[in-house]
């Protein structure tokens, strides 16, 4: 679908034909005017043509000249990049990062993971070595659950009558 | 075409050779799928468009400043491109090539492609847009602009010449 602006000159230009040229005429409210833009705008056309398009170079020659002196300049210069490393290119610059970063995390849950032993903490052993008074609580008992992955270990006493003083970890 | 973009022989001129090495150094990139006017026309306006942009924000130039430039370039030197000196018959000619000098200065880049290539090289809707690498549409769309902005700028030159 044509814009108006694209039929208007299409027609000035006269590369309007057929249907869709009658189509256009028949649109325009006023065709007087129409034609008389039309034949201001062929003035405007063939003004410019006379004005600006007969120009010649004067000096070709130099032209070529400085052209053909250029040419040689720049053939003669090397390549910018020529003896340099152009090993680091975009894609390959991409790769080494991913592949550093991936090397960064490994090592780094090698190292959180040393750090995590699997022996029991001081305080868990100090749980388990607690004593209960049996003459306070006679039927006391005491089961620890533990789960490593998780790293949560759970503490059940029942008929625990008082807390032993020496209980309180330190 | 290019000084009727720029309106200045020295930039011109090397504008015209930009383009030329241009052409030259990406000639193996032409793969014949247009034809080699179009091709190097397209070399030639992108050249020239991007350096009429960066003009544009630059800004503070005067841009049709042939005048200014002719006078302070030694007319001996040998760089200088032949350039003859007007007569004093032709001064009526000067005001009206300033005339449309100006008028065309105040369309944009692509405007002023458009203007020119239709109808000072006579070039067809889809050699234009191949050139500027546009739409046929949009050739068309900154023609009727083109052409209204220039037939009120210069309606009394054109009518009394």
């Amino acid at each position: 679908m044509k814009t108006f602006e694209e039929k208007w000159t299409a027609w000035l230009d006269g590369q309007l034909t057929g249907q869709e040229l009658t189509e256009f005429e028949a649109s325009l409210p006023d065709k007087a005017a129409a034609e008389a833009e039309k034949s201001d705008a062929r003035k405007l056309g063939a003004f410019l043509k006379q004005e600006l398009g007969a120009q010649t170079l004067s000096n070709e020659e130099f032209f070529s000249n400085q052209l053909r002196e250029r040419i040689a300049r720049e053939n003669a210069q090397p390549d910018r990049h020529d003896g340099r490393s152009t090993w680091w290119t975009i894609p390959r610059l991409v790769w080494t990062g991913a592949a550093s970063l991936a090397l960064f995390l490994i090592c780094a849950l090698v190292v959180i993971r040393e750090k995590n032993p699997a022996e029991q903490s001081a305080y868990l052993t100090q749980i388990l070595n607690m004593r209960v008074d049996a003459a306070v609580s006679p039927n006391a008992t005491i089961s620890v659950f533990e789960a490593k992955e998780d790293r949560v270990t759970v503490i059940w006493t029942e008929g625990l009558q008082s807390l032993p003083s020496d209980y309180a970890a330190k | 075409m290019i000084y009727n973009m720029v309106h200045n022989e020295q930039d011109a001129w090397d504008l015209a050779q930009d383009s030329f090495v241009k052409a030259w150094k990406s000639i193996k990139r032409f793969r014949g799928s247009s034809s080699f006017y179009t091709w190097i026309y397209r070399i030639v306006m992108n050249v020239t468009i991007d350096w009429l942009r960066k003009k544009q924000i630059k800004g503070a130039g005067v841009e049709f400043d042939d005048a200014i430039q002719l006078k302070e370039i030694n007319p001996a030197s040998k760089t200088l491109p032949k350039a003859d000196a007007l007569p004093y018959e032709q001064m009526q000619r000067s005001e009206i090539r300033a005339r449309i000098d100006d008028a065309i200065g105040q369309l944009s880049p692509e405007h002023r492609a458009v203007i020119l290539m239709k109808e000072t090289e006579d070039m067809q809707y889809h050699e234009i847009a191949e050139s500027l690498g546009c739409s046929i549409g949009t050739v068309m769309s900154r023609l009727f602009y083109a052409r209204k902005k220039l037939q009120n700028l210069l309606k009394d030159v054109y009518e009394n010449v």
